[in-house]
Protein backbone atom coordinates (compact mmCIF):
# COMPACT_ATOMS: atom_id res chain seq x y z
CA UNK A 1 0.00 0.00 0.00
CA UNK A 2 1.45 3.30 -1.01
CA UNK A 3 -0.41 5.23 1.62
CA UNK A 4 2.65 7.18 2.55
CA UNK A 5 3.32 8.02 -1.08
CA UNK A 6 -0.22 9.27 -1.68
CA UNK A 7 -0.15 11.82 1.10
CA UNK A 8 1.98 14.50 -0.58
CA UNK A 9 -0.14 14.11 -3.70
CA UNK A 10 -3.36 14.63 -1.75
CA UNK A 11 -1.86 17.53 0.16
CA UNK A 12 -0.74 19.08 -3.12
CA UNK A 13 -4.19 18.67 -4.66
CA UNK A 14 -5.89 20.21 -1.65
CA UNK A 15 -3.40 23.04 -1.64
CA UNK A 16 -4.00 23.69 -5.32
CA UNK A 17 -7.75 23.75 -4.78
CA UNK A 18 -7.42 26.16 -1.90
CA UNK A 19 -5.17 28.38 -3.95
CA UNK A 20 -7.70 28.32 -6.77
CA UNK A 21 -10.43 29.16 -4.31
CA UNK A 22 -8.37 32.05 -3.00
CA UNK A 23 -7.75 33.35 -6.50
CA UNK A 24 -11.45 33.18 -7.31
CA UNK A 25 -12.26 35.00 -4.11
CA UNK A 26 -9.82 37.78 -4.95
CA UNK A 27 -11.18 38.08 -8.48
CA UNK A 28 -14.74 38.27 -7.19
CA UNK A 29 -13.76 40.82 -4.57
CA UNK A 30 -12.08 43.07 -7.08
CA UNK A 31 -14.89 42.64 -9.58
CA UNK A 32 -17.50 43.49 -7.02
CA UNK A 33 -15.76 46.66 -5.97
CA UNK A 34 -15.66 47.85 -9.58
CA UNK A 35 -19.24 46.85 -10.26
CA UNK A 36 -21.78 49.56 -9.90
CA UNK A 37 -24.88 47.43 -9.68
CA UNK A 38 -26.19 44.44 -7.78
CA UNK A 39 -27.18 41.43 -9.84
CA UNK A 40 -30.39 40.12 -8.35
CA UNK A 41 -32.20 36.80 -8.59
CA UNK A 42 -35.80 36.76 -7.43
CA UNK A 43 -37.82 33.59 -6.86
CA UNK A 44 -41.54 34.02 -7.38
CA UNK A 45 -44.18 31.65 -6.04
CA UNK A 46 -47.91 31.33 -6.42
CA UNK A 47 -50.38 34.05 -5.60
CA UNK A 48 -49.60 35.69 -2.30
CA UNK A 49 -45.88 35.01 -2.57
CA UNK A 50 -45.54 36.88 -5.84
CA UNK A 51 -47.64 39.78 -4.60
CA UNK A 52 -45.43 40.19 -1.56
CA UNK A 53 -42.20 39.86 -3.51
CA UNK A 54 -43.27 42.51 -5.99
CA UNK A 55 -44.32 44.76 -3.10
CA UNK A 56 -40.80 44.32 -1.71
CA UNK A 57 -39.13 45.00 -5.04
CA UNK A 58 -41.16 48.17 -5.37
CA UNK A 59 -39.15 49.56 -2.48
CA UNK A 60 -35.77 48.95 -4.07
CA UNK A 61 -33.68 51.31 -6.13
CA UNK A 62 -34.09 49.29 -9.31
CA UNK A 63 -31.28 51.16 -11.01
CA UNK A 64 -28.90 49.64 -8.48
CA UNK A 65 -30.41 46.17 -8.28
CA UNK A 66 -30.00 44.94 -11.82
CA UNK A 67 -30.10 42.92 -13.92
CA UNK A 68 -32.96 41.05 -12.27
CA UNK A 69 -33.74 37.46 -13.04
CA UNK A 70 -37.13 36.15 -11.96
CA UNK A 71 -37.27 32.42 -11.32
CA UNK A 72 -40.67 30.84 -11.64
CA UNK A 73 -41.87 27.25 -11.25
CA UNK A 74 -42.38 25.54 -14.59
CA UNK A 75 -46.06 24.98 -13.84
CA UNK A 76 -46.70 28.57 -12.77
CA UNK A 77 -48.24 30.55 -15.59
CA UNK A 78 -49.24 33.61 -13.57
CA UNK A 79 -46.06 34.86 -11.95
CA UNK A 80 -44.11 35.53 -15.16
CA UNK A 81 -46.73 37.94 -16.51
CA UNK A 82 -47.01 39.59 -13.11
CA UNK A 83 -43.27 40.19 -13.09
CA UNK A 84 -43.47 41.58 -16.61
CA UNK A 85 -46.26 43.94 -15.60
CA UNK A 86 -44.27 45.08 -12.58
CA UNK A 87 -41.19 45.71 -14.72
CA UNK A 88 -43.23 47.59 -17.31
CA UNK A 89 -44.74 49.92 -14.76
CA UNK A 90 -41.38 50.42 -13.07
CA UNK A 91 -39.82 51.28 -16.42
CA UNK A 92 -42.64 53.69 -17.20
CA UNK A 93 -42.17 55.33 -13.84
CA UNK A 94 -38.44 55.65 -14.39
CA UNK A 95 -38.92 57.03 -17.89
CA UNK A 96 -41.36 59.66 -16.70
CA UNK A 97 -39.19 60.83 -13.85
CA UNK A 98 -35.82 60.97 -15.62
CA UNK A 99 -35.00 64.39 -17.06
CA UNK A 100 -35.04 64.53 -20.85
CA UNK A 101 -31.76 63.62 -22.44
CA UNK A 102 -31.13 64.90 -25.96
CA UNK A 103 -28.44 62.38 -26.70
CA UNK A 104 -30.44 59.36 -25.73
CA UNK A 105 -34.11 59.75 -26.50
CA UNK A 106 -36.47 57.42 -24.69
CA UNK A 107 -35.18 53.99 -25.43
CA UNK A 108 -38.66 52.61 -24.89
CA UNK A 109 -39.59 54.02 -28.26
CA UNK A 110 -36.64 52.58 -30.05
CA UNK A 111 -35.90 48.96 -30.58
CA UNK A 112 -32.59 48.87 -28.83
CA UNK A 113 -30.27 50.72 -26.56
CA UNK A 114 -30.30 54.32 -27.65
CA UNK A 115 -26.76 55.25 -26.73
CA UNK A 116 -24.70 55.28 -29.88
CA UNK A 117 -21.15 54.18 -29.91
CA UNK A 118 -21.27 52.29 -26.68
CA UNK A 119 -19.07 49.30 -26.77
CA UNK A 120 -20.77 46.06 -25.98
CA UNK A 121 -24.30 47.37 -25.71
CA UNK A 122 -26.70 44.53 -26.36
CA UNK A 123 -30.29 44.75 -27.47
CA UNK A 124 -30.95 44.04 -31.08
CA UNK A 125 -27.33 43.80 -32.12
CA UNK A 126 -25.97 40.98 -30.07
CA UNK A 127 -26.96 37.56 -31.22
CA UNK A 128 -23.93 35.64 -30.10
CA UNK A 129 -25.33 33.76 -27.43
CA UNK A 130 -25.23 30.48 -25.79
CA UNK A 131 -28.72 29.13 -25.82
CA UNK A 132 -30.08 29.03 -22.35
CA UNK A 133 -33.14 26.83 -22.65
CA UNK A 134 -34.36 27.72 -19.23
CA UNK A 135 -34.50 31.41 -19.92
CA UNK A 136 -37.78 31.85 -21.66
CA UNK A 137 -38.40 35.55 -21.71
CA UNK A 138 -36.84 38.81 -20.98
CA UNK A 139 -37.52 42.43 -21.27
CA UNK A 140 -36.53 45.85 -20.16
CA UNK A 141 -35.92 49.23 -21.70
CA UNK A 142 -33.19 47.95 -23.94
CA UNK A 143 -35.24 45.29 -25.62
CA UNK A 144 -38.19 46.89 -27.26
CA UNK A 145 -38.21 44.46 -30.16
CA UNK A 146 -38.65 41.39 -28.05
CA UNK A 147 -40.66 42.97 -25.32
CA UNK A 148 -43.32 40.28 -25.44
CA UNK A 149 -42.39 37.74 -22.82
CA UNK A 150 -43.18 34.56 -24.63
CA UNK A 151 -41.45 31.25 -25.01
CA UNK A 152 -39.24 30.75 -28.01
CA UNK A 153 -37.08 33.82 -27.56
CA UNK A 154 -34.08 31.72 -26.60
CA UNK A 155 -32.11 32.53 -29.68
CA UNK A 156 -32.03 36.23 -29.02
CA UNK A 157 -31.45 36.15 -25.32
CA UNK A 158 -28.26 36.83 -23.49
CA UNK A 159 -26.87 33.72 -21.94
CA UNK A 160 -23.84 32.96 -19.88
CA UNK A 161 -21.34 33.89 -22.53
CA UNK A 162 -22.47 37.21 -23.78
CA UNK A 163 -23.00 40.72 -22.40
CA UNK A 164 -23.97 39.27 -19.07
CA UNK A 165 -20.93 37.03 -18.72
CA UNK A 166 -18.79 37.82 -15.72
CA UNK A 167 -15.81 38.77 -17.83
CA UNK A 168 -17.73 41.21 -19.98
CA UNK A 169 -19.50 42.65 -16.99
CA UNK A 170 -16.21 43.50 -15.36
CA UNK A 171 -15.15 45.15 -18.57
CA UNK A 172 -18.27 47.23 -18.82
CA UNK A 173 -18.38 48.13 -15.17
CA UNK A 174 -16.26 51.18 -15.69
CA UNK A 175 -18.14 52.54 -18.69
CA UNK A 176 -21.40 53.79 -17.33
CA UNK A 177 -22.17 57.40 -18.07
CA UNK A 178 -25.10 58.82 -16.16
CA UNK A 179 -26.97 55.61 -15.46
CA UNK A 180 -27.23 54.17 -18.97
CA UNK A 181 -27.56 50.44 -18.63
CA UNK A 182 -25.88 48.27 -21.21
CA UNK A 183 -27.62 45.09 -20.06
CA UNK A 184 -31.33 44.28 -20.26
CA UNK A 185 -33.14 45.04 -17.04
CA UNK A 186 -34.79 41.68 -16.36
CA UNK A 187 -35.38 38.13 -17.49
CA UNK A 188 -37.67 35.28 -16.50
CA UNK A 189 -36.46 31.72 -16.10
CA UNK A 190 -38.28 28.51 -15.25
CA UNK A 191 -37.33 25.81 -12.78
CA UNK A 192 -39.00 22.43 -12.45
CA UNK A 193 -40.75 21.86 -9.15
CA UNK A 194 -38.93 19.67 -6.62
CA UNK A 195 -42.18 18.08 -5.61
CA UNK A 196 -45.79 18.48 -6.60
CA UNK A 197 -48.45 18.51 -3.91
CA UNK A 198 -49.29 14.91 -3.07
CA UNK A 199 -46.30 13.46 -4.87
CA UNK A 200 -44.76 10.48 -3.08
CA UNK A 201 -41.57 11.26 -1.19
CA UNK A 202 -39.70 8.46 -2.98
CA UNK A 203 -40.40 9.81 -6.43
CA UNK A 204 -39.55 13.32 -5.34
CA UNK A 205 -35.87 12.42 -4.98
CA UNK A 206 -35.14 12.44 -8.73
CA UNK A 207 -37.35 15.46 -9.28
CA UNK A 208 -35.61 17.32 -6.48
CA UNK A 209 -32.23 16.47 -7.97
CA UNK A 210 -33.42 17.74 -11.32
CA UNK A 211 -34.60 20.96 -9.72
CA UNK A 212 -31.27 21.31 -7.92
CA UNK A 213 -29.36 20.79 -11.13
CA UNK A 214 -31.43 23.43 -12.87
CA UNK A 215 -30.95 25.75 -9.92
CA UNK A 216 -27.19 25.40 -10.05
CA UNK A 217 -27.15 26.13 -13.77
CA UNK A 218 -29.43 29.10 -13.26
CA UNK A 219 -27.42 30.61 -10.43
CA UNK A 220 -24.19 30.02 -12.33
CA UNK A 221 -25.72 31.62 -15.39
CA UNK A 222 -26.96 34.75 -13.68
CA UNK A 223 -24.23 34.93 -11.06
CA UNK A 224 -26.34 36.94 -8.62
CA UNK A 225 -24.98 39.13 -5.86
CA UNK A 226 -28.35 38.93 -4.17
CA UNK A 227 -30.93 36.14 -4.10
CA UNK A 228 -34.39 37.11 -2.85
CA UNK A 229 -36.67 34.36 -1.60
CA UNK A 230 -39.99 34.43 0.17
CA UNK A 231 -41.37 30.99 0.66
CA UNK A 232 -42.43 28.78 -2.24
CA UNK A 233 -40.84 25.33 -2.36
CA UNK A 234 -38.94 26.33 -5.48
CA UNK A 235 -36.73 28.56 -3.36
CA UNK A 236 -34.94 25.73 -1.55
CA UNK A 237 -32.96 24.41 -4.54
CA UNK A 238 -32.03 27.98 -5.42
CA UNK A 239 -30.81 28.67 -1.89
CA UNK A 240 -28.82 25.46 -1.89
CA UNK A 241 -27.32 26.28 -5.28
CA UNK A 242 -26.38 29.79 -4.21
CA UNK A 243 -24.73 28.41 -1.10
CA UNK A 244 -22.79 25.80 -3.07
CA UNK A 245 -21.56 28.26 -5.69
CA UNK A 246 -20.66 30.78 -3.04
CA UNK A 247 -18.63 28.11 -1.30
CA UNK A 248 -16.81 27.42 -4.55
CA UNK A 249 -16.14 31.11 -5.00
CA UNK A 250 -18.15 31.27 -8.21
CA UNK A 251 -20.70 33.84 -7.16
CA UNK A 252 -21.47 36.27 -4.39
CA UNK A 253 -24.98 34.93 -3.96
CA UNK A 254 -26.12 36.54 -0.70
CA UNK A 255 -29.39 34.84 0.18
CA UNK A 256 -32.12 36.94 1.75
CA UNK A 257 -35.35 35.25 2.85
CA UNK A 258 -38.54 37.10 3.74
CA UNK A 259 -41.14 34.91 5.43
CA UNK A 260 -44.67 35.47 4.22
CA UNK A 261 -46.88 37.96 6.03
CA UNK A 262 -49.41 35.16 6.43
CA UNK A 263 -47.00 33.50 8.86
CA UNK A 264 -47.62 35.08 12.25
CA UNK A 265 -46.87 32.44 14.85
CA UNK A 266 -45.19 29.62 12.89
CA UNK A 267 -42.69 29.49 10.04
CA UNK A 268 -43.52 27.87 6.73
CA UNK A 269 -41.73 24.67 5.78
CA UNK A 270 -39.34 26.57 3.50
CA UNK A 271 -38.79 29.06 6.31
CA UNK A 272 -37.96 26.34 8.80
CA UNK A 273 -35.56 24.68 6.39
CA UNK A 274 -33.75 27.90 5.59
CA UNK A 275 -33.70 29.14 9.18
CA UNK A 276 -32.31 25.99 10.75
CA UNK A 277 -29.91 25.21 7.92
CA UNK A 278 -28.64 28.80 8.01
CA UNK A 279 -28.64 28.88 4.23
CA UNK A 280 -30.01 32.41 4.33
CA UNK A 281 -27.72 35.26 5.32
CA UNK A 282 -30.64 37.36 6.45
CA UNK A 283 -33.98 35.94 7.51
CA UNK A 284 -36.80 38.46 7.71
CA UNK A 285 -40.11 37.84 9.43
CA UNK A 286 -43.05 40.22 9.24
CA UNK A 287 -44.44 39.91 12.74
CA UNK A 288 -42.75 40.55 16.05
CA UNK A 289 -44.28 37.37 17.47
CA UNK A 290 -42.27 35.30 15.06
CA UNK A 291 -39.11 37.26 15.68
CA UNK A 292 -39.37 36.47 19.35
CA UNK A 293 -39.70 32.79 18.62
CA UNK A 294 -36.83 32.76 16.16
CA UNK A 295 -34.12 35.01 17.57
CA UNK A 296 -31.89 34.98 14.53
CA UNK A 297 -34.74 36.36 12.44
CA UNK A 298 -35.04 40.07 11.74
CA UNK A 299 -38.24 42.06 12.04
CA UNK A 300 -38.13 45.21 9.91
CA UNK A 301 -41.76 45.95 9.25
CA UNK A 302 -44.39 44.45 6.97
CA UNK A 303 -44.72 44.38 3.23
CA UNK A 304 -48.51 44.58 2.95
CA UNK B 1 -86.88 63.43 -6.29
CA UNK B 2 -88.17 60.33 -4.52
CA UNK B 3 -86.05 59.51 -1.47
CA UNK B 4 -83.83 56.49 -2.12
CA UNK B 5 -82.47 54.25 0.58
CA UNK B 6 -78.70 54.16 0.19
CA UNK B 7 -77.46 50.88 -1.22
CA UNK B 8 -75.65 48.86 1.47
CA UNK B 9 -74.03 45.86 -0.11
CA UNK B 10 -72.55 42.81 1.55
CA UNK B 11 -69.87 41.31 -0.68
CA UNK B 12 -68.91 37.70 -0.07
CA UNK B 13 -65.67 36.58 -1.72
CA UNK B 14 -63.65 33.37 -1.86
CA UNK B 15 -61.05 34.55 -4.35
CA UNK B 16 -59.83 31.74 -6.58
CA UNK B 17 -60.46 29.07 -3.97
CA UNK B 18 -63.21 26.53 -3.46
CA UNK B 19 -65.11 27.26 -0.28
CA UNK B 20 -68.52 25.64 -0.57
CA UNK B 21 -69.20 25.80 3.16
CA UNK B 22 -69.12 29.59 3.17
CA UNK B 23 -71.43 29.91 0.19
CA UNK B 24 -73.85 27.45 1.75
CA UNK B 25 -73.81 29.39 5.00
CA UNK B 26 -74.61 32.63 3.21
CA UNK B 27 -77.19 31.18 0.86
CA UNK B 28 -79.79 30.84 3.60
CA UNK B 29 -83.03 32.68 4.38
CA UNK B 30 -82.15 33.27 8.05
CA UNK B 31 -78.87 34.81 6.95
CA UNK B 32 -80.66 37.02 4.43
CA UNK B 33 -83.08 38.09 7.15
CA UNK B 34 -80.17 38.92 9.46
CA UNK B 35 -78.68 41.11 6.74
CA UNK B 36 -81.90 43.02 6.24
CA UNK B 37 -82.29 43.47 9.99
CA UNK B 38 -78.78 44.91 10.11
CA UNK B 39 -79.68 47.41 7.40
CA UNK B 40 -78.11 45.85 4.32
CA UNK B 41 -79.93 46.03 1.00
CA UNK B 42 -77.91 43.82 -1.30
CA UNK B 43 -75.93 40.59 -1.15
CA UNK B 44 -73.35 39.75 -3.79
CA UNK B 45 -71.56 36.39 -3.72
CA UNK B 46 -68.33 35.77 -5.59
CA UNK B 47 -68.27 31.99 -5.48
CA UNK B 48 -64.95 31.17 -7.13
CA UNK B 49 -64.46 27.47 -7.77
CA UNK B 50 -67.41 26.40 -5.62
CA UNK B 51 -69.27 23.31 -6.73
CA UNK B 52 -72.27 24.50 -4.75
CA UNK B 53 -74.33 26.97 -6.78
CA UNK B 54 -76.56 29.19 -4.64
CA UNK B 55 -80.07 27.81 -5.03
CA UNK B 56 -81.90 28.47 -1.78
CA UNK B 57 -82.13 32.24 -2.10
CA UNK B 58 -82.08 32.28 -5.86
CA UNK B 59 -84.52 30.79 -8.35
CA UNK B 60 -83.08 27.97 -10.50
CA UNK B 61 -80.89 29.13 -13.39
CA UNK B 62 -80.92 32.66 -12.14
CA UNK B 63 -77.94 34.73 -11.10
CA UNK B 64 -79.86 37.52 -9.44
CA UNK B 65 -83.13 38.12 -7.71
CA UNK B 66 -84.90 40.29 -5.16
CA UNK B 67 -86.21 38.54 -2.07
CA UNK B 68 -89.52 39.17 -0.32
CA UNK B 69 -87.68 40.88 2.50
CA UNK B 70 -86.31 43.39 -0.01
CA UNK B 71 -82.76 42.07 -0.21
CA UNK B 72 -81.26 42.04 -3.71
CA UNK B 73 -79.19 38.88 -4.18
CA UNK B 74 -76.81 37.99 -6.98
CA UNK B 75 -73.72 35.85 -7.56
CA UNK B 76 -70.86 35.35 -10.00
CA UNK B 77 -67.80 33.13 -10.05
CA UNK B 78 -64.80 35.20 -11.07
CA UNK B 79 -63.94 38.70 -12.14
CA UNK B 80 -60.61 40.09 -13.34
CA UNK B 81 -60.57 42.52 -10.48
CA UNK B 82 -62.63 42.57 -7.34
CA UNK B 83 -61.56 46.09 -6.41
CA UNK B 84 -64.79 47.72 -7.57
CA UNK B 85 -66.90 45.21 -5.68
CA UNK B 86 -64.80 45.74 -2.56
CA UNK B 87 -64.97 49.50 -2.84
CA UNK B 88 -68.72 49.48 -3.24
CA UNK B 89 -69.38 47.22 -0.28
CA UNK B 90 -70.57 48.25 3.14
CA UNK B 91 -69.33 44.91 4.47
CA UNK B 92 -66.99 42.29 3.05
CA UNK B 93 -67.10 38.65 4.09
CA UNK B 94 -63.96 36.95 2.84
CA UNK B 95 -62.07 33.70 2.92
CA UNK B 96 -58.84 33.94 4.88
CA UNK B 97 -56.39 34.36 2.01
CA UNK B 98 -53.82 37.01 2.82
CA UNK B 99 -54.15 38.74 -0.54
CA UNK B 100 -57.89 39.13 -0.13
CA UNK B 101 -57.53 40.29 3.46
CA UNK B 102 -54.96 42.97 2.75
CA UNK B 103 -56.64 44.20 -0.41
CA UNK B 104 -59.83 44.72 1.58
CA UNK B 105 -58.09 46.33 4.55
CA UNK B 106 -56.23 48.70 2.23
CA UNK B 107 -59.57 49.86 0.87
CA UNK B 108 -60.75 50.41 4.45
CA UNK B 109 -63.80 48.13 4.08
CA UNK B 110 -65.29 46.55 7.19
CA UNK B 111 -64.24 42.92 6.95
CA UNK B 112 -65.32 39.58 8.38
CA UNK B 113 -62.86 36.78 7.68
CA UNK B 114 -63.92 33.14 7.64
CA UNK B 115 -61.07 30.61 7.59
CA UNK B 116 -61.93 27.50 5.61
CA UNK B 117 -62.31 24.60 8.07
CA UNK B 118 -61.06 22.19 5.41
CA UNK B 119 -57.76 24.07 5.32
CA UNK B 120 -57.25 24.27 9.06
CA UNK B 121 -53.82 22.72 8.88
CA UNK B 122 -52.58 25.39 6.51
CA UNK B 123 -52.13 28.37 8.81
CA UNK B 124 -54.79 30.56 7.27
CA UNK B 125 -56.42 31.12 10.61
CA UNK B 126 -53.23 32.63 12.11
CA UNK B 127 -53.45 35.83 10.14
CA UNK B 128 -57.18 36.26 10.73
CA UNK B 129 -56.66 35.64 14.42
CA UNK B 130 -53.82 38.15 14.71
CA UNK B 131 -55.60 40.89 12.79
CA UNK B 132 -58.74 40.36 14.85
CA UNK B 133 -56.75 40.68 18.06
CA UNK B 134 -55.37 43.93 16.76
CA UNK B 135 -58.90 45.12 16.04
CA UNK B 136 -58.66 45.39 12.26
CA UNK B 137 -61.35 42.88 11.32
CA UNK B 138 -63.79 40.34 12.69
CA UNK B 139 -63.12 36.62 12.44
CA UNK B 140 -66.02 34.20 12.20
CA UNK B 141 -66.68 30.58 11.54
CA UNK B 142 -69.14 29.17 9.06
CA UNK B 143 -71.41 28.37 12.00
CA UNK B 144 -71.44 31.72 13.79
CA UNK B 145 -71.26 33.97 10.74
CA UNK B 146 -74.83 35.25 10.94
CA UNK B 147 -74.40 36.09 14.60
CA UNK B 148 -71.11 37.91 14.00
CA UNK B 149 -72.63 39.92 11.16
CA UNK B 150 -75.64 40.83 13.30
CA UNK B 151 -73.62 42.20 16.19
CA UNK B 152 -70.59 43.66 14.46
CA UNK B 153 -69.93 47.35 14.75
CA UNK B 154 -67.80 48.72 11.90
CA UNK B 155 -67.06 51.90 13.80
CA UNK B 156 -65.07 49.91 16.34
CA UNK B 157 -62.66 48.59 13.76
CA UNK B 158 -59.16 50.02 13.80
CA UNK B 159 -57.93 51.06 10.34
CA UNK B 160 -55.01 48.95 9.17
CA UNK B 161 -51.97 50.96 8.21
CA UNK B 162 -50.47 49.76 4.98
CA UNK B 163 -47.14 48.06 5.25
CA UNK B 164 -43.97 49.55 3.88
CA UNK B 165 -41.07 47.61 2.38
CA UNK B 166 -38.67 50.43 3.28
CA UNK B 167 -37.57 48.81 6.53
CA UNK B 168 -36.54 45.57 4.87
CA UNK B 169 -35.08 47.37 1.88
CA UNK B 170 -32.90 49.55 4.10
CA UNK B 171 -31.43 46.50 5.77
CA UNK B 172 -30.74 44.80 2.48
CA UNK B 173 -29.20 47.97 1.03
CA UNK B 174 -26.89 48.14 4.01
CA UNK B 175 -25.97 44.46 3.74
CA UNK B 176 -25.19 44.89 0.04
CA UNK B 177 -23.01 47.91 0.70
CA UNK B 178 -25.27 50.53 -0.86
CA UNK B 179 -24.94 53.91 0.69
CA UNK B 180 -28.33 55.39 1.61
CA UNK B 181 -29.41 57.93 -0.96
CA UNK B 182 -29.49 61.56 0.17
CA UNK B 183 -33.10 62.69 0.46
Amino acid sequence: MAAGGALPFVAGAVGALLLLRLILAVINFVARRRRSHIRTLVVLGSGGHTAEMLALLGGFDLAAYRPRCYVVAATDGMSGPKAAAFEASAAALAASSTPADEEAPASAKKGGRASPGKAGSPGGGQKTVRRSPRVAARGGPSSGSDAAPAAGLCGTLPGARSPDSPAKRRLLAGHQPGGQQPAPAYSVAFIPRSREVGQSWVSSVPSTLRALWTAVAMVLDHSPDLVLLNGPGTCIPIAAAAFLLRLLGLCEGRVVYVESIARVYRLSLSGKILYHSRLAHTFFVQWEELQQRYPRAVYAGRLM
Amino acid sequence: MPPQRAQRTVFVTVGTTKFDALIRAVDRQPFADALVAAGYTRLVMQIGRAEYIPRRLLPPNSRSTRLHNGLAVEYFDFAPSLADHLRGAALVISHAGSGSIFETLRLRCPLVVVPNPLLMDNHQAELADKLERDGHLYAATVENLAEVVARLDPSRLVPYDKGDPAGIVRRIDAAMGLRPKPL
